[in-house]
């Protein structure tokens, strides 16, 4: 089960957040402030974290939990929206979140991020594909057979499930998978999502996995 | 008195007195080396035009007319001037003979020879004396050439010897006095320079640095102001950064104070939309909720504009590629519009610049307020569209819309505080911004000036 580390020190915010992330089917242990907080951080998949609290605030907790552990992705949840604010959250948190917020927003932000940092080993059904999160490990459901990806169509298919849902444009794709800035026209990532829709889609010529945007980028919804 | 000499103008009013002492020495020392060495040169030895014309005239009476005496007028002439050349012509015009004369002289003189020679050395170089032999013009007569220098003054011989040197002299004094002066005023442009360069070099603050004085003259004290001028501007700009941190504390508590009722209230309000409720309870739950994400705008938007209309909203430019911004910022909100039921449509064209020199914080900010003016305000058009054009002169951004238009009046229609902030937000980014319609589209267009100069390198 996934573990979020959740510190908050208003109860009322704490006891409605910790229940609906239990609900979603979270293991949360909410503190009140960020006394303790190491002890719970090398267990948490995830730490969200209030700015305003009690002796430490949110921000130094945060940079000392990332110093401790990179790995452990951090949202920052507040009530602070000035620009500074957000700023020095980014500069070590993962995400920033502000109140209020709507809690299937803050669920779907936390999903991202456990993707992200590989956190969830989590199957997921896209169409006719059944897909294992954290393994990348793809499965076409009507013949049961596994679909293998080459070394830059698995990145690119990684990078679009880490980012389910979200429309990713030709130039974060081409720098996330290949890692150097993109050249306008240039054809070779148009070139690879042929190929892996050849590999994944039902009709290659009328995509339904990975959609086109047009005029923006590419998007895979769950 | 050190404070008296340390002063330029003293300085300066030294240097001038130096020359002019200078000047002074040089023209006394000059004049008494003159006159010590004039006097070292006998002022007896120096003929007399009449004295030797008288001589001449009496030697040449006493001469008895042979040769022998004529010989011995010469040897004692010589004598005296050596430099003398002396003939003796007889009555009847023939050369009879020549000591020390430099010229050929002809053996024959007519009448005419004698009165062009005569005429040819009156008032002239040489100077000429011409007496006839003992006192007889029978006898022919004899002639003296003496050069016109030996009647010279010695003032003139010595100007002649050392004239040059005192012209050196004086020019040697000229030299030391331009370059006394040029040092001088050298020394000041160059302190005078170096406080230039203080005051226009800036500290991170965008504050001049103090300068370390070095003297206490004019120079100085203009250094000791302008470091009494940095220490207030620095006073001031630590005053101001104070009270700005209060500002942003302040905005930044009350932000915290307002917002966590609100996410109380939204939490409650999700709590119970989880049960089966009427409809108009459910209908009541959503508006309380859009109420609840509309005061959460509405805080949000007065903060920022009182920090933008006090100056205190952070302003970062940097060089921005509008189009890829224009579609990853159109992708953060396609999901929105895509829920919303809006026909998205993305026109980029190619502009006359893609790097822009933005804020990307006020870009995002200036674009969220619109594109949720849109979805407020223009959200029965179910269409939004943005367009990029390179135009005469310009680039534009559109965002289209088919709603009513800013001036209609909606069921949401605020005191435009989004709208404002986004002024603000162009006049601050040197862009400029209008809305118009077309056809039954809504459009409004941010303009960038294509010749609008790029300051930063990356």
């Amino acid at each position: 089960m996934t573990h979020i580390l959740y510190i908050e020190d208003d109860r009322e915010i704490g006891s409605w957040l910790s229940q609906e992330l239990q609900e979603k089917g979270y293991e949360v242990s909410w503190l009140r402030s960020g006394e303790g907080a190491e002890s719970y951080a090398h267990q948490a998949d995830l730490a969200i974290l209030d700015v305003m609290l009690p002796g430490l605030d949110g921000f130094s907790i945060g940079k000392r939990l990332k110093r401790d552990n990179s790995s452990l992705p951090i949202l920052m949840l507040s009530a602070r929206t000035a620009v500074e604010d957000k700023l020095e959250g980014l500069s070590f948190a993962d995400d920033y979140v502000t109140k209020p917020f709507h809690p299937d927003e803050l669920a779907a932000r936390i999903e991202v991020l456990l993707r992200r940092f590989q956190k969830n080993d989590q199957t997921i059904e896209l169409q006719h594909l059944r897909i294992n999160t954290k393994e990348l490990h793809i499965v076409n459901i009507h013949t049961n057979e596994e679909i293998l990806l080459t070394g830059k169509q698995f990145l690119l298919f990684q990078c679009f499930i880490r980012h389910l849902n979200q429309i990713l444009t030709k130039e974060q794709l081409y720098e996330q998978v290949w890692g150097e800035s993109y050249i306008e026209g240039d054809k070779t990532l148009m070139v690879h999502i042929r190929y892996l829709r050849e590999k994944i889609e039902l009709n290659p010529s009328q995509p339904t996995i990975i959609e086109t945007i047009r005029g923006i980028g590419y998007r895979v919804k769950l | 008195m050190r404070k008296l000499f340390g002063s330029l103008q003293a300085k300066y009013m030294i240097i001038i007195l130096f020359a002019l002492g200078l000047f002074q020495v040089a023209y006394i020392g000059g004049a008494i080396a003159f006159t010590s060495l004039s006097n070292q040169i006998d002022q007896s030895d120096t003929p007399e035009f009449e004295e030797v014309e008288n001589s001449w005239h009496a030697a040449a009476d006493r001469t008895a007319a042979d040769e022998a005496g004529v010989e011995q007028l010469y040897k004692e002439w010589s004598e005296r001037f050596p430099e003398a050349g002396m003939f003796w012509i007889s009555s009847d015009g023939q050369l009879l003979s020549s000591w020390n004369v430099q010229v050929e002289l002809q053996h024959q003189w007519s009448q005419a020879d004698i009165v062009a020679f005569m005429k040819s050395r009156y008032g002239k170089d040489p100077y000429t004396v011409v007496a006839f032999v003992g006192g007889d013009e029978q006898n022919g007569f004899v002639v003296i050439e003496l050069p016109r220098e030996l009647f010279q003054s010695p003032y003139m011989h010595v100007y002649d010897q050392f004239g040059v040197w005192l012209l050196g002299g004086i020019f040697i004094i000229l030299v030391i006095f331009i370059v006394i002066s040029y040092l001088f005023f050298r020394s000041i442009r160059k302190r005078l320079l170096h406080l230039q360069h203080a005051m226009s070099r800036r500290n991170d603050d965008g504050l001049p640095e103090p300068i370390h004085v070095k003297r206490p003259d004019e120079i100085g004290q203009l250094e000791h102001a302008f470091n009494d001028m940095v220490g207030q501007l620095n006073d001031g700009r630590q005053r101001e950064l104070n009270e700005e941190q209060i500002r942003r504390e302040l905005i930044a508590n009350l932000s915290h104070d307002i917002r966590t009722p609100l996410t109380k209230l939204r939490a409650n309000a999700y709590t119970v939309s989880k049960f089966t409720l009427p409809d108009e309870a459910s209908a009541a739950l959503q508006t309380m909720d859009s109420s609840v994400r509309h005061i959460d705008e509405l805080v949000d938007n007065l903060l920022a504009y009182t920090l933008l209309s006090s100056a205190q909203y952070r302003y970062e430019p940097k060089l921005l590629q509008i189009d890829r911004f224009l579609r990853e910022h159109i992708a953060a909100w396609y999901a929105v519009f895509e829920q919303h039921g809006f026909e998205i449509d993305m026109r980029l064209s190619e502009l006359h610049s893609t790097a822009w020199e933005v804020d990307p914080i006020w870009m995002k900010r200036m674009f969220d307020n619109l594109l949720q003016n849109v979805l407020r305000h223009a959200c029965e058009g179910k269409y939004v569209a943005i367009e990029t054009e390179a135009c005469q002169g310009y680039d534009a951004i559109r965002i289209v819309d088919r709603g009513q238009g800013m001036d209609a009046m909606t069921d949401n229609k605020g005191a435009g505080i989004g709208l404002s902030i986004v002024q603000m937000m162009v006049e601050g980014m040197g862009l400029t911004w209008q809305h118009y319609r077309r056809n039954d589209e809504f459009i409004v267009e941010i303009r960038r000036q294509a010749d609008m100069k790029i300051t930063m390198n990356n």
